[in-house]
């Protein structure tokens, strides 16, 4: 098996594999009789304004199928995005995106300070995120050895992007220029679906790479990195049970 | 081997595999004839006019004329429905559960009706929840034309392929939209967002379009796609060379092939 695939089968393995949304310049009924196929289905299609890209949500999609797809994600052919489970996850992240009349992603002072920020809280709770450069932002994820329910992780995660947006307020930034929002969202569950790392934009073919504090890796760094971070920075129920704890004090959302 | 290539040129001299146009392309792949599952040199792209070949009752192959499978893309609001009326014919009411006063609640309901919200109020979480809201709950009320059941049933049974195309946000309408489509009886295929339904068209080689929407209709020509539009006041002196206002449904068999 590509190492690359199953590097991707690990750190996502929480994850249900029975739908997902694929990104793709690929269309037609020909496109679509191809992939429909074993009891796969199509929920909705939907074609990306002004980009000729193309987004499928399927669903009762074959082991053998989501493989392929897996491999064809990797291989960057398309992008695959995957559906959180409905109770409980192993996975948490949050995309911190520019306001929408911003362009690019290391343009707005305000973005690179909360992006540092929110990193540096998560990992001083023993939840070290892996911090991914999105096009238009930046996506923050964190992996658990186990999985938490929806509503723990969206307090917990709450509360982190409570206090990132207050530490902006306090230096003088104007925190209406970030769009923050985290997944899974018990009020979307099977709506937003994550799109996996690996993912090329689906025009340029550009590599959405790993941040570090030193900054930008490159294509295979960032794999490296991702491999590093499933093997040593997936987080233990009990180090999760005190970072929940040490987040929300008595004072409700631990700003200070 | 010998036969198979006979009876294709044969096909081909008779004019069934014309109009290779390089739109969609329909796979045409050949197999068990020689016992085999899949000959190597037996797949064909053919456009729309795609032969099958099948054995026949004694086991010989023969090249059959499948028929091309007509495909229409059909918008639902103000087309298949009343959205409009119902939207503006409402008495919508705040609820406390809202994020926002029932004043500002009344100020956004009125831009939304009248479709004047500029760009940072349209992009507002605010007006994004009351737009959700309120859409939805007209997705729910829509009223389906008759007429457009009937039409839709009808292609339907003449074998077309019938692809709903529709501006709505599916991630969070999908489930109203196929209870309501279900609940009126309209069959369809396939589910699609497309917010330039003409583009989309025009990628997916679907000749004919019905949609109210003026975009559609004003570009028709430049796009190749034949353009129905059911006839709003918003619609006046719009009808081009591909576009064509009706009145009933009913209208638009006379355009599109039987």
């Amino acid at each position: 098996m590509d190492p690359k695939l199953e590097l991707l089968k690990a750190f996502y393995d929480g994850l249900p594999k029975d739908r997902a949304k694929v990104e793709t310049l690929d269309h037609g009924f020909e496109y679509l009789e191809k992939m429909l196929t074993d009891g796969m289905t199509l929920e909705y299609g939907e074609r990306v304004l002004l980009r000729k890209v193309y987004k499928y949500k399927f669903s009762n999609i074959p082991p053998w199928k989501i493989e392929e797809l897996l491999l064809a994600h990797v291989q960057k052919s398309c992008n695959v995005c995957l559906y959180f489970a409905d109770k409980s996850n192993n996975l948490f992240g949050f995309n911190l995106d520019n306001r929408h009349d911003i362009k690019g992603a290391a343009t707005s002072p305000e973005m690179e300070f909360a992006v540092s920020l929110l990193r540096d809280i998560l990992t001083n709770t023993g939840c070290t995120p892996l911090v991914v450069a999105s096009g238009k932002g930046y996506h923050l994820w964190c992996r658990l050895a186990a999985p938490v329910a929806n509503e723990q992780l969206y307090q917990f995660m709450l509360r982190a992007m409570a206090k990132t947006l207050y530490a902006l307020h306090q230096k003088g930034m104007d925190h209406n220029q970030i769009n923050p929002r985290f997944y899974p969202d018990p009020r979307v569950q099977d709506k937003i679906s994550l799109r996996l790392f690996g993912s090329v934009h689906p025009n340029t073919g550009a590599f959405s790479r790993v941040l570090m504090p030193e900054g930008l890796l490159d294509e295979e760094a960032s794999w490296s990195a991702f491999e590093q971070h499933l093997r040593l920075n997936t987080i233990s129920e009990e180090t999760f049970t005190d970072a929940c704890k040490a987040m929300a004090p008595a004072d409700g959302y631990g700003i200070t | 081997m010998a036969d198979l290539a006979h009876e294709y040129a044969e096909a081909r001299r008779k004019g069934a595999l014309v109009d290779l146009c390089g739109r969609a392309k329909w796979r045409l792949t050949i197999s068990h004839w020689t016992g085999t599952t899949r000959h190597p040199f037996a797949a064909f792209y053919i456009d729309r006019h795609t032969p099958c070949v099948d054995k026949n009752q004694n086991g010989k192959s023969r090249l059959n004329m499948r028929q091309p499978i007509r495909t229409i893309a059909i918008d639902i609001d103000d087309t298949l429905n009343n959205f409009t009326e119902i939207l503006h014919g409402t008495n919508f009411t705040h609820n406390e559960t809202y994020p926002f006063p029932p004043a500002l609640f009344n100020e956004y309901l009125a831009m939304l009706r009248k479709e004047s919200a500029d760009e940072a109020t349209l992009r507002s979480r605010e007006f994004s929840f009351l737009r959700q809201t309120i859409n939805g709950e007209c997705y729910i009320r829509a009223v389906a034309r008759p007429d457009a059941v009937e039409f839709v049933q009808s292609l339907r049974a003449d074998g077309w392929r019938i692809v709903i195309c529709t501006h709505r946000d599916l991630r969070r309408a999908q489930a109203p939209t196929r209870q309501w489509l279900n609940d009126n009886d309209i069959p369809f295929d396939y589910l699609f967002i497309a917010v330039d339904k003409l583009a989309f068209c025009k990628d997916w080689g679907i000749e004919y379009l019905i949609d109210d929407h003026l975009y559609s209709i004003r570009f028709a020509d430049e796009y190749g796609v034949n353009v129905f539009y059911p006839i709003m006041p918003k619609h006046e002196k719009s009808e081009t060379r591909l576009a064509k206002g009706f009145r009933s449904f009913n209208e638009v068999r006379q355009w599109i092939p039987n």
